[in-house]
């Protein structure tokens, strides 16, 4: 692999099921070292993209390369360097987390022992229980640990904290991601989707919204925030009537009145400022408001 | 022992031992006579432990788990294939030995030749049912039904084909040649499909896709597509209709169920109008057991009876010569009356002190049966001119004693009876 050539690109990838189309024509590129963020709503094609990474499903049209190669052609070679957290975690329910960690091992030349133990306790997992008594977000665990134990160079994590608690989930994130990506920084690549946009807010550099298959929105998270804004006035009367392009949602209130602005914040608030209100505030929206402000 | 090799391994235990156990209820509870049936129950444990392999999988949704390994398809399918090589081959040779020892005197005819397929058949063919039906159940099903459709295929050749230009009437033709070249074409044609389908089997593993279709339906938006939506967008209530997408998801949830139930009623109503329509003692008594009994284990004997069908329709219309069905057929429907259908009756013989008696229940029907087999097979007697040049169901009635026509209408309401509950087992 080049050193510039990204991990992930994705052009112009079409999946269809029958008349379907699960993913129209969606292009992403994930540099390394980076936490890409992947979100959509429920249908919008976000698994079915992740499976076309791995060669799970094939594309109808377009290309996929991860590492700059073919994931159908190279699978080996490309599933080695991955590692895949499914949105609906399947375990075998006879074996148990011990036995099914042995499994998930044999497949890999690697396996961090040291960070299996040390997870294992960190969700307090027991290695002696069958895997078919777990809960749902124990399962997630089991899979996280297995996902992260071969340490591999992508992370690629579809909706991992579903069903996990609101501690383990926090917990998950902050320690198990951020030390994942971390210990080898600008090597160690993670592509998630997700719903829970305001957990992974830190962590994410980078990240696209897809709709309906298609891309809706890709941005830095730092440009978007900048690009983002939320603009909030109070006047002594009622707000004056008001039209800008770039405005994304506005809502009146009263006295009050209410942007979220998309671009030209600067602008925006000074000619706000122009009609004297009371008092004026700006602030950054978070990802997940972004999300939402996307959709509107 | 490698990992990978004991997880495939501990899958299929539990399948291994049922298939063990399958057939060997059977013979514990009700003793030698049930061979066939016993036979046909380890045909069904075989292709349940080969449906297994990448069934069990499909149930536990772990496919996703597996194929996302940095492991090469095809190492996969070879490591599956080995340990359910071993599963189904070590059954065979345990049911065998259980039988040897259990009868040490097991008649052995050309059939028996054929017995090392049922391993092969489920090691070959039910996997790659598997992955194309995406179910277990259905992957069972349609392994067993697909070599007896080649079975079918078979008898429709040498019956309608073969034995026409053969210039022999049936029954020489029958004892002459028929099981010797159903045993070949059996050899060739099962071998061929064995062959096929594992090729076919480890080139769809290789492009299987991980779709979880029942998932995808339900978080896809509901865009109407293929023929089963453009006939419930006509008869329902509109492409977005709540009905309409209950039943359309349905439908497509329960499809290969709904072919399997389509593919079964099918089969029995062709073995119902073939029961109300026939006119004939003999003719009844054959529809009885075939209706009643293992028809859908036994495509043979419904082909037995659709030749039969035509062959007493023209003497009733008085455009053809009459003749008896061939003593093999009698011999079959002998055999399935007491019990275990055609096929895995031939495979596995009753001992030969055994062969000439049947279960206490079925005594005077197989009797009554016996009987017009002598008849038939005796050229020159009085009974057979009768039969041959009459032609007439008064004809055949007055060939036999007033019992033993009574019982054949006894075992004739004991078929209509079972082919009744089985119809609505069915249902």
């Amino acid at each position: 692999m080049k050193a510039e050539s990204p991990v992930i690109e994705i052009q112009n990838l079409v999946r269809k099921f029958g008349r379907t189309d699960a993913v129209n024509g969606l292009s992403l590129s994930v540099r390394a070292g980076r936490c890409y963020g992947f979100f959509g709503r429920n249908g919008a094609g976000k698994t079915t993209t992740i499976k076309c990474l791995l060669n799970l499903l094939q594309p109808t049209a377009g290309s996929v390369r991860v590492f700059g190669t073919d994931p159908a052609r190279n699978e080996v070679a490309v599933k080695s360097r991955v590692a895949y957290v499914p949105d609906y975690v399947a375990f075998y329910p006879w074996m148990t987390v011990r036995e099914t960690l042995e499994y998930l091992a044999s497949f890999r030349e690697h396996w961090n022992g040291q960070t299996e133990k040390e997870l294992l306790g960190q969700f307090r997992l027991d290695p002696l229980k069958k895997v078919g008594h777990l809960s749902k977000g124990q399962k997630t665990q089991l899979a996280l640990i297995g996902a992260i134990c071969p340490e591999p160079e992508l992370l690629l994590l579809d909706e991992p904290t579903s069903g996990l608690d609101p501690i383990v989930r926090r917990e998950f994130i902050q320690t198990v991601i951020g030390a994942y990506q971390e210990a080898h920084p600008g090597q160690r690549t993670i592509f998630v989707s997700t719903h829970l946009i305001a957990e992974f807010e830190g962590l994410i550099d980078e990240f696209t919204i897809i709709e309906e298959g298609k891309e809706a929105l890709t941005l830095e998270s730092d440009v978007a925030r900048q690009r983002y804004q939320r603009i909030r006035a109070r006047f002594s009367q009622s707000p004056p009537a008001l039209d800008f392009p770039e405005t994304s949602w506005a809502r009146r209130d009263g006295r009050e009145l209410e942007l979220v602005v998309n671009g030209n914040s600067a602008q925006i608030l000074s000619r706000i400022k122009s009609y004297s209100p009371e008092t004026v505030s700006m602030e950054a929206l978070t990802l997940e408001e972004i999300f939402m402000a996307s959709f509107k | 022992m490698n990992t990978r090799l004991a997880k495939e391994a501990r899958s299929l235990f539990p399948v291994w031992v049922l298939t063990l156990l399958l057939p060997a209820a059977p013979i514990l509870i009700w003793g030698k006579e049930v061979i066939g049936l016993a036979a046909g129950l380890f045909c069904l444990g075989s292709a349940m432990l080969g449906a297994t392999v990448f069934g069990a999988e499909l149930n536990y949704r772990s496919m996703d788990l597996l194929l996302s390994q940095p492991v090469s398809r095809r190492q996969i399918w070879y490591e599956k294939m080995l340990v359910l090589e071993v599963a189904l081959f070590s059954a065979f040779a345990l049911f065998m030995l259980g039988l040897r020892w259990y009868y040490p005197e097991l008649s052995a005819n050309p059939f028996c030749t054929l017995r090392p397929f049922i391993p092969l058949c489920a090691f070959a063919a039910t996997p790659c049912l598997t992955l194309v039906s995406r179910n277990f159940i259905g992957s069972v099903v349609f392994s067993l039904a697909l070599p007896m459709v080649i079975l079918l295929c078979g008898e429709a050749w040498l019956v309608n084909v073969i034995a026409p230009s053969s210039g022999l009437d049936e029954y020489a033709f029958e004892e002459a040649f028929h099981p010797r070249l159903l045993v070949y074409y059996l050899l060739g044609a099962l071998g061929v499909y064995a062959g096929v389908t594992y090729l076919l089997g480890c080139l769809r593993f290789n492009t299987f896709e991980a779709a979880d279709r029942p998932a995808g339906e339900t978080s896809l938006s509901p865009v109407p597509g293929g023929a089963m939506d453009c006939l419930l967008r006509r008869i329902w209530l509109g492409p977005s209709g709540s009905y309409a997408n209950l039943i359309r998801k349905e439908i497509r949830l329960q499809l290969p169920s709904l072919l399997t139930a389509l593919l079964f009623s099918v089969l029995w109503a062709i073995a119902l109008i073939i029961k109300a329509m026939r006119p004939v003692d003999v003719a009844q008594s054959l529809a009885a057991g075939g209706v009643g009994g293992p028809l859908l284990s036994d495509p043979p004997a419904l082909l037995l009876q659709l030749s039969l069908l035509r062959t007493e329709l023209a003497a009733a219309l008085g455009t053809g010569s009459f003749c008896l069905p061939g003593r093999g057929s009698l011999l079959r429907f002998h055999d399935r009356f007491v019990c275990g259908s055609h096929l895995t009756r031939r495979l596995f013989p009753r001992p030969a002190s055994q062969a000439t008696t049947a279960a206490a229940g079925n005594q005077a029907c197989a009797e009554s049966v016996t009987i017009v087999t002598k008849s038939a097979h005796a050229d020159s007697t009085d009974e057979t001119a009768g039969y041959t040049t009459d032609g007439t169901t008064q004809a055949r009635r007055r060939l036999l004693p007033r019992s033993t026509t009574e019982e054949w209408r006894e075992g004739r309401a004991e078929g209509g009876r079972s082919s009744v509950y089985l119809l609505l087992g069915a249902l």
